[in-house]
C-alpha cells in the first residue's frame, strides 16, 4: 500500500508538473505568437511567423563579386506552331479571360502564344491574349484584343509544324465565336476581322 | 517560362534575368519567374507544368533559377538589388491528380528549392541578389483547400517568404466578408495571401479588384490581431487598369498599407 501511496503521489507530482509546464509552454506560445519583430530595411514590423522569411528576401548588399558568371550552353527552345495541350496553364488571370484554346510558336529568338477566349467581365465578348518573348534579350509584351458579340472565342484552323516557326508569328489565325461568327486574327497587325 | 527542354529553359531564365538587371529601376525589386502549373512530376519529384505544356522537375527549376541569376549577375549595372522568386500557380492541381498533400509538398520545397537559390547566390557573392518564392493563385483555377496546401507547406518549410501574386476573384466589392468564384470565401483569399510565409501581392488590373482587395483585408483584420499589409501589386498591361493605376487604386483604398512594389506581368 505504501509504495502504492508514494507510487500514486509521484504521479501526482509528475503530473502537476507536466500540466504546470504545458501551461507556461501555452503561454509562451501564445505570448511570442502575438509579438510582431521590426525590420529596419522595410520601416515595418511583420508577425514572428514571416520575420525569418522575410530578412532572407533581403539582399545582403555590400558590391557584387567581381568576375563572370557561366553561361548557359544551349539556346531557348524553338517549338513548332502547335495548339495547346487542353491542360497547359494559362498564365491570364482569370479575371481578364474566360479562356477557350490557345496557340504556340517559337523560333528560338521570338515567340508568340495566342490564348481565345471570352472577356472575363463580359463574356457576351470574344478575346485574344498575345503573349510575345523576345527571347534573345529576354523581354514580354502581352496585347488584348476584344472581338465585340462573338461570345467565347476558339482558333479553328492556324499553321502548324517546325517549317513555320518565324514565318506563322505574322500569320492569320482563323476563329469562330459561340454565336457562330466567324473571323481571322491577323498576328502581323494584331487585328481582327470577321467573316 | 515558355521552354520545352531543360537546357532550354535554362537558357530562357539566363535572360530574363539578364534584362531585368539591365533595365533595373532601383531599389529592391522582384524577379518572378513563372513555371507554370504545379504538379506532381513522379512520385517523389514535384515542379511544374510550364506554359508550353512539358512538364519540369524542381531540379530543372532549380537549374534554370541559378541561370537567371547568373545572367542578373554577368548583365548588372550597379543599380538596385533583386529578389529572385520561384513562381508557380495552383491552375488545375486537383484536375492533374494531384492530392492536398502533393500540393503541400509542392509549397514546401518551393521554400526549400528557394533556400538552395539562395546559397547558391551567396556562395557565389552575388550580394546585390536575393530570392523567394511566389505562386499565382486564383480561386477560379482550384479548390480552396488544395491552394491553402502550397501555402501551408512553404510556410512548414520555413524558409522562404511566399508572394500571392493571384486574384480575388468572385469576391465581393464592399463589406468585409462573403463568398468568391468555385467555393471560396474572402477568408480562403485573406489565408493564402496572408497566413504564415505568405505575403500579397495582388493582380489588380480594375478599380473593381481594389475594392475585393480591400474586403480581403477587412476580413483579416478582423479575425486577426496582426494587421494586413499588401507587399505591392501585380499589374499589366491593355486591360482597365495600367499597372502603376492598380497600385494607385489599391493604395487609395488602404491608405499607407501598400508596400512600394509593382510586379507587372508584361
Amino acid at each position: 500500500m505504501e509504495s502504492e501511496t508514494h507510487s500514486s503521489l509521484l504521479i501526482r507530482f509528475v503530473l502537476g508538473c507536466l500540466i504546470t509546464l504545458a501551461v507556461v509552454l501555452l503561454a509562451g506560445v501564445a505570448l511570442a505568437g502575438s509579438t510582431d519583430t521590426y525590420i529596419p530595411q522595410l520601416g515595418i514590423t511583420v508577425p514572428d511567423d514571416k520575420a525569418g522569411p522575410v530578412l532572407h528576401s533581403l539582399p545582403p548588399g555590400g558590391p557584387e563579386t567581381p568576375g563572370g558568371a557561366p553561361v548557359p550552353m544551349g539556346q531557348p527552345d524553338r517549338i513548332p506552331a502547335q495548339m495547346l495541350a487542353p491542360d497547359a496553364p494559362v498564365p491570364i488571370s482569370a479575371q481578364v479571360l474566360q479562356p477557350a484554346n490557345a496557340w504556340l510558336v517559337s523560333d528560338g529568338a521570338t515567340l508568340v502564344a495566342v490564348y481565345a477566349g471570352a472577356a472575363a467581365d463580359t463574356p457576351s465578348n470574344g478575346r485574344f491574349v498575345i503573349v510575345r518573348q523576345n527571347l534573345a534579350v529576354g523581354n514580354q509584351t502581352e496585347d488584348t484584343i476584344d472581338v465585340a458579340g462573338t461570345g467565347l472565342l476558339k482558333i479553328t484552323s492556324a499553321p502548324i509544324g517546325a517549317a513555320v516557326e518565324t514565318s506563322a508569328q505574322r500569320a492569320k489565325l482563323r476563329f469562330r465565336g459561340s454565336n457562330g461568327t466567324a473571323g481571322v486574327l491577323d498576328l502581323a497587325t494584331d487585328r481582327t476581322r470577321k467573316h | 517560362m515558355y521552354a520545352t527542354t531543360a537546357r532550354g529553359l535554362e537558357a530562357t531564365a539566363y535572360r530574363h534575368g539578364c534584362y531585368f538587371a539591365q533595365h533595373h529601376p532601383g531599389g529592391t525589386r522582384l524577379l518572378v519567374l513563372d513555371f507554370g502549373a504545379a504538379r506532381k512530376i513522379t512520385t517523389h519529384t514535384v515542379g511544374a507544368l510550364d506554359f508550353s505544356s512539358v512538364r519540369f522537375s524542381n531540379a530543372d527549376i532549380l537549374s534554370a533559377l541559378e541561370a537567371a541569376t547568373n545572367g542578373h549577375h554577368n548583365c548588372y549595372t550597379g543599380v538596385g538589388s533583386t529578389i529572385v522568386s520561384y513562381g508557380n500557380s495552383n491552375y488545375h492541381m486537383a484536375a492533374s491528380g494531384m492530392t492536398r498533400r502533393d500540393a503541400w509538398h509542392v509549397g514546401y520545397y518551393q521554400s526549400a528549392r528557394a533556400r538552395q537559390l539562395s546559397d547558391y547566390e551567396r556562395a557565389h557573392g552575388y550580394n546585390r541578389q536575393s530570392v523567394a518564392a511566389a505562386s499565382d493563385m486564383e480561386p477560379a483555377w482550384d479548390g480552396r483547400l488544395i491552394t491553402r496546401a502550397l501555402v501551408n507547406g512553404d510556410t512548414a518549410q520555413g524558409w522562404a517568404l511566399y508572394y500571392d501574386y493571384g486574384s480575388a476573384d468572385g469576391c465581393p466589392t464592399s463589406g468585409s466578408s462573403g463568398s468568391c468564384s468555385n467555393g471560396w470565401g474572402v477568408g480562403d483569399v485573406a489565408y493564402v495571401s496572408n497566413h504564415g510565409a505568405a505575403v500579397p501581392l495582388p493582380e489588380i488590373y480594375y478599380t473593381a479588384n481594389a475594392d475585393q482587395w480591400t474586403v480581403v483585408r477587412r476580413w483579416w483584420n478582423a479575425h486577426s490581431s496582426h494587421r494586413y499589409r499588401f507587399w505591392g501589386t501585380t499589374g499589366t498591361t491593355h486591360v482597365g487598369l495600367t499597372p502603376r493605376g492598380g497600385w494607385n487604386a489599391l493604395n487609395a483604398r488602404n491608405q499607407g498599407l501598400v508596400l512600394p512594389e509593382v510586379n507587372c506581368f508584361c
